[in-house]
């Protein structure tokens, strides 16, 4: 062989497949050698898949009958050409409907495949690990008087107490997060970023998650407290192209320690309920936290043995938190376990590491998906028997022709399956679009063309081709039995018409529903926007990471000289994000939440004072630790009442058993610092002069352009290469309700779409009811009818089908928007208006489309159709 | 008889077929119409109609040598027969005494291109 010889491309291993199949034995090898000729020189020549649809497209040309395999198919052969010709004929003289049932079908399809696709997404989450049905996350609700906190977090000494203590386990590893605090990383003193996304982990998290190793040994990844691996697009952000292993990272904060890249892993996948940029050893240098047990800030994993029982190891969970903290036996903390696998579906604990899905918006996704295929489904049906009225004559006819039972199942086969065809394909389509442009719904990008994916399309093309093929016997079937005579000569219009009223009622019951759960989700969303967050959010920007500024007082002084600043001020927390805990109150303690402010902070986001007054930097006491700003719900955990602000009150105990007094300076009204889910629990302010991390702006104009770069300008001056970070409060409240406005939006599309594809169906219905009674109209019209009681003999009926159809729906839905409201602790409430608004939106489009169409056949020429026959 | 006519691509096909010899298969048929006619053809239907014209006998086909470029497939080159031979001289006489026949005159209102 010679050196120079051309790469050999490979053609498309499926075409070669099929054609092996199909072919005749002797023909094959010249035919798949030409072919395979064709595709060299075409491949050189053009991009890869041109080659590609080029080869196909050859390949089918092959489909004729001298080089099929079986000579004997020819005859079926031109039978199946014969029912193609028929069907195009049909479907082109009846082209409304046809073209109304494929569009409708396609739409559905579209829809189911779209939801399908989504929903295979949200179930695959955290399964992509080795033995991943062995890994659980042990998690410790908290206890308290006031009753039990589910907790995601747990004490770092659980990890290894597990591991030593239970023979089922494994390995275990604790993850520790940055807790929104943010580091600035730099691999040179120009590329520098700020990073929260870093786990401080066990060597053993690698083993037990197993991400692909990109770069680097897996086992000496994590094994030195100085290493810290990336992920592969943190690698590039940093290093570029080049290879990282080895080079060092500098974390930027007092002692600027550095790390040395030990490896690269796989970016973390979409489908994971926790997601990180950088690993790096949990190492303190000062202390054991081994043996701690009481800070609840790690989250512990743990790997089962194989063919472990489950069960087994949950029993021994609570003993083994018992026997290392015998102090809590009175009203102990619960420690259990949750499988890793079902953390993003089912799990809503505080502190969860990410945002998890949650079963009822996944159920109410599923039933609209197959709700709208069923209501195109519906259609299909409808529109097929529809036709069929018509073809008893034609099927008749074929019978006394000598066409036998199977030649008329090949019939109307044929003919439905075009039609499921053409949808299936239109639908693809359909269904790749939406899933292009409603990224942003699903908050990850997906493709039907995604090898994982084509999977859910020959799932749902099987299903679509097997219910097109009933659809093709049933009535062939159903025709071959009334045999040739009576076929030809039967004006009965059969029982079918009761299944179309059935079918009818049961789609706009479905459309009802779906408008009803779409009005109330929205006017849920519209509530959580427009109702008093207790302060006013709007124009107010967050800047991050101030901290890193030691003379804070000069930096408020400067950003207030600004024109567009009305106020300004720091804290330690922010509203609607993280805040801190600690157990407050005497004799019984609550759990009070609280953020370390500076007085202008809550001037800056104009909280409202029902009582005392704000904390003053004048007076020295203010700042002294005890002395708290609460809001309503914490002065009445307090057992105070407003008149007794200012007085001293005991607040809990020290050490030596003695009470420490503290003191309320003022009161705010409740506000909300969280998701409408949550109640408004306790919360406070302090007041303390060291530097905080957080500085609220309040601007006055709205050139937010202009005022960011002024901002910015002042950050650079008083920093030396330190990013500068902001976000607007709103936005992140947006966030914080972005579950519900998805949820919205997908249903408003859907809603749409459902309501579209049922008038379709309607459409349909109400084209073939009239024009079967075209003559009759004429009749009528010739003894004096006039057109208003045309019309009205048809619509009355289709518009009480459509009150039966509300009859049924809406108190369905009235019991499950109930059921999905009940999740809320602050929610709208559900009027009759909404009701009675889908009441008149479906009667209302019915009365139009039902009534156009039977105008137009009303006031069509008389006389054309009775002269007629 | 009825097979014994030409269609206007079998002749094409066999002129092509006579002209590439020894080398005339699918493929480079193919290739050669597309060259000299400008028409592309799917390659099934160059097949199907070089089958047709093999078994009315006006060509005949042997399995050529392996070769690398079609991975390792051999070819099936095609060689025109007597009777292919024939039927094409046929055709050409045909058409040729038709020619001869067209007096000059009819030539005369025919324009060639119209402005």
């Amino acid at each position: 062989m010679q050196a120079s010889e051309p790469v050999h491309n490979t053609p498309p291993k499926l075409a070669v497949r099929f054609l092996r199949w199909f072919c005749n034995e002797r023909l094959v090898e010249e035919i798949e050698g030409d072919l395979d000729e064709y595709y060299q020189l075409y491949s050189k020549r053009h991009p890869k898949w041109k080659a590609k649809i080029y080869y196909w497209f050859h390949l089918f040309s092959f489909l004729r009958p001298y080089s099929l395999k079986n000579k004997q198919n020819s005859k079926r052969l031109i039978m199946f050409r014969n029912h193609l010709k028929f069907s195009f004929r049909y479907l082109s003289k009846h082209r409304t409907n046809a073209l109304l049932n494929i569009m409708s079908l396609s739409i559905g399809i579209a829809c189911f495949l779209f939801i399908f696709i989504y929903l295979d997404g949200e179930l695959s989450f955290d399964k992509y690990h080795e033995d991943s049905d062995r890994i659980h996350r042990v998690v410790i609700d908290l206890v308290s008087d006031s009753g039990r906190t589910p907790d995601a977090t747990s004490p770092p000494a659980l990890a290894p107490a597990l591991l030593e203590n239970i023979p089922e386990v494994e390995l275990s590893t604790r993850v520790f997060p940055t807790w929104g605090s943010k580091y600035l990383i730099g691999a040179t003193q120009e590329n520098q970023f700020y990073e929260e996304r870093i786990y401080r982990v066990d060597p053993e998290f690698l083993e037990i998650f197993t991400y692909k190793v990109l770069l680097g040994n897996r086992d000496e990844l994590l094994s030195d407290p100085s290493n810290i691996v990336l992920t592969e697009s943190t690698a590039k952000k940093y290093f570029g192209e080049g290879n990282p292993i080895g080079k060092e990272l500098t974390i930027f904060n007092r002692d600027n320690r550095k790390k040395v890249v030990s490896g690269v892993i796989e970016d973390v996948p979409f489908n994971s309920h926790f997601t990180f940029d950088f690993l790096t050893p949990l190492h303190f240098a000062d202390r054991n936290i081994d043996e701690n047990w009481g800070w609840y800030n790690y989250y512990t994993y743990v790997k089962l043995q194989d063919g472990s029982i489950h069960a087994d190891f949950e029993e021994k969970l609570q003993p083994l938190y018992l026997a290392n903290n015998p102090r809590d036996s009175i009203s102990p903390n619960i420690t259990y376990s949750q499988p890793v696998k079902d953390i993003h579906l089912k799990s809503a604990l505080k502190w969860e590491l990410g945002t998890n899905s949650n079963m009822s918006n996944i159920k109410i996704f599923v039933s609209i998906g197959l709700f709208i295929l069923l209501v195109s489904l519906i259609n299909y049906l409808n529109l097929t028997i529809g036709g069929l009225v018509r073809r008893t004559k034609e099927a008749g006819v074929r019978r006394s022709f000598g066409a036998l039972r199977s030649n008329l199942i090949g019939q109307f086969v044929t003919e439905s399956l075009t039609v499921v065809i053409i949808s299936l394909i239109i639908g693809g389509i359909l269904a790749e679009i939406a899933l292009g442009n409603l990224t942003e719904i699903f908050g990850r990008e997906i493709s039907i063309l995604d090898p994982s994916n084509i999977n859910a399309f020959l799932i749902l093309a099987g299903c679509a081709l097997g219910f097109g093929v009933l659809s093709g016997v049933y009535p062939a079937l159903y025709f071959a039995s009334l045999g040739e005579i009576k076929g030809m000569i039967s004006k009965k219009k059969g029982g079918f018409l009761d299944l179309k009223r059935i079918l009818l009622i049961a789609q706009f019951a479905i459309s009802a529903i779906m408008i009803v759960g779409t009005m109330v989700v929205y006017q849920q969303l519209m509530y959580f926007k427009n109702s008093d967050m207790g302060f006013d959010m709007d124009q107010v920007l967050i800047i991050e990471n101030a901290d890193v500024i030691a003379n804070q007082q000069t930096l408020k002084e400067r950003i207030d000289q600004l024109s567009f600043v009305a106020s300004a001020g720091f804290s330690n927390g922010v509203v609607g994000g993280l805040n801190w805990t600690f157990t407050l109150g005497y004799p019984d303690g609550f759990l009070m939440n609280y953020a370390v402010v500076t007085p202008d902070y809550l001037e800056a986001m104009k909280f409202e004072f029902v009582a005392g007054r704000n904390f003053d930097a004048s007076i020295e006491s203010d700042s002294e630790g005890l002395n708290l700003i609460a809001n309503e719900s914490a002065l009445k955990a307090l057992n105070l009442k407003p008149d007794q602000v200012g007085e001293s009150v005991p607040m809990r105990t020290n050490r030596q058993d003695s009470l420490i007094y503290g003191k309320v300076l003022g009161v705010v009204k409740d506000f909300h610092y969280s998701n409408f889910k949550e109640d408004i629990k306790p919360y406070a302010f302090f007041y303390r002069t060291e530097p905080e991390d957080n500085l609220a702006v309040r601007m006055s104009s709205t050139n937010v352009r202009e005022n960011l770069e002024q901002l910015e300008a002042i950050w650079n001056e008083m920093t030396v290469g330190v990013p500068f970070e902001s976000y607007f409060l709103d936005q992140s409240f947006a966030e914080l309700h972005r579950t519900e406005e998805r949820l919205s939006d997908v249903m408003l599309y859907l809603t749409l779409l459902s309501i579209f594809i049922s008038f379709i169906g309607m459409f349909a219905i109400a084209n073939i009811v009239i024009k079967a009674r075209l003559k009759e109209v004429a009749v009528r019209k010739a003894l004096g009818a006039t057109t208003n009681q045309v019309v009205n003999m048809f619509t009355k009926n289709f518009v009480l089908l459509v009150v039966i159809a509300n009859i049924i729906g809406l108190p369905v839905a009235y019991i499950t928007m109930q059921e999905w409201l009940a999740d809320f602790s602050y929610r709208t409430t559900l009027g009759p208006t909404l009701f009675v608004l889908a009441l008149i939106l479906t009667i209302g489009l019915a009365y139009l489309i039902v009534g156009m169409r039977s105008f137009k056949a009303a006031t069509s020429n008389l006389t054309e159709r009775l002269r007629d026959e | 008889m009825k097979g014994t006519n030409l269609g206007e691509f079998e002749e094409l096909l066999l002129l092509v077929v006579a002209s590439l010899y020894p080398e005339a298969y699918g493929l480079a048929i193919r290739e050669e119409i597309k060259e000299s006619s400008g028409r592309s053809v799917a390659m099934g239907a160059i097949h199907a109609a070089l089958n047709r014209l093999e078994e009315k006998e006006y060509l005949k086909s042997k399995l050529a040598e392996a070769t690398h470029e079609r991975g390792g497939r051999r070819k099936r080159l095609f060689t025109i027969t007597s009777a292919g031979k024939e039927a094409l001289e046929n055709n050409r006489s045909l058409r040729n005494n038709l020619w001869d026949k067209i007096p000059q005159l009819s030539w005369k209102n025919v324009q060639y291109a119209s402005i």
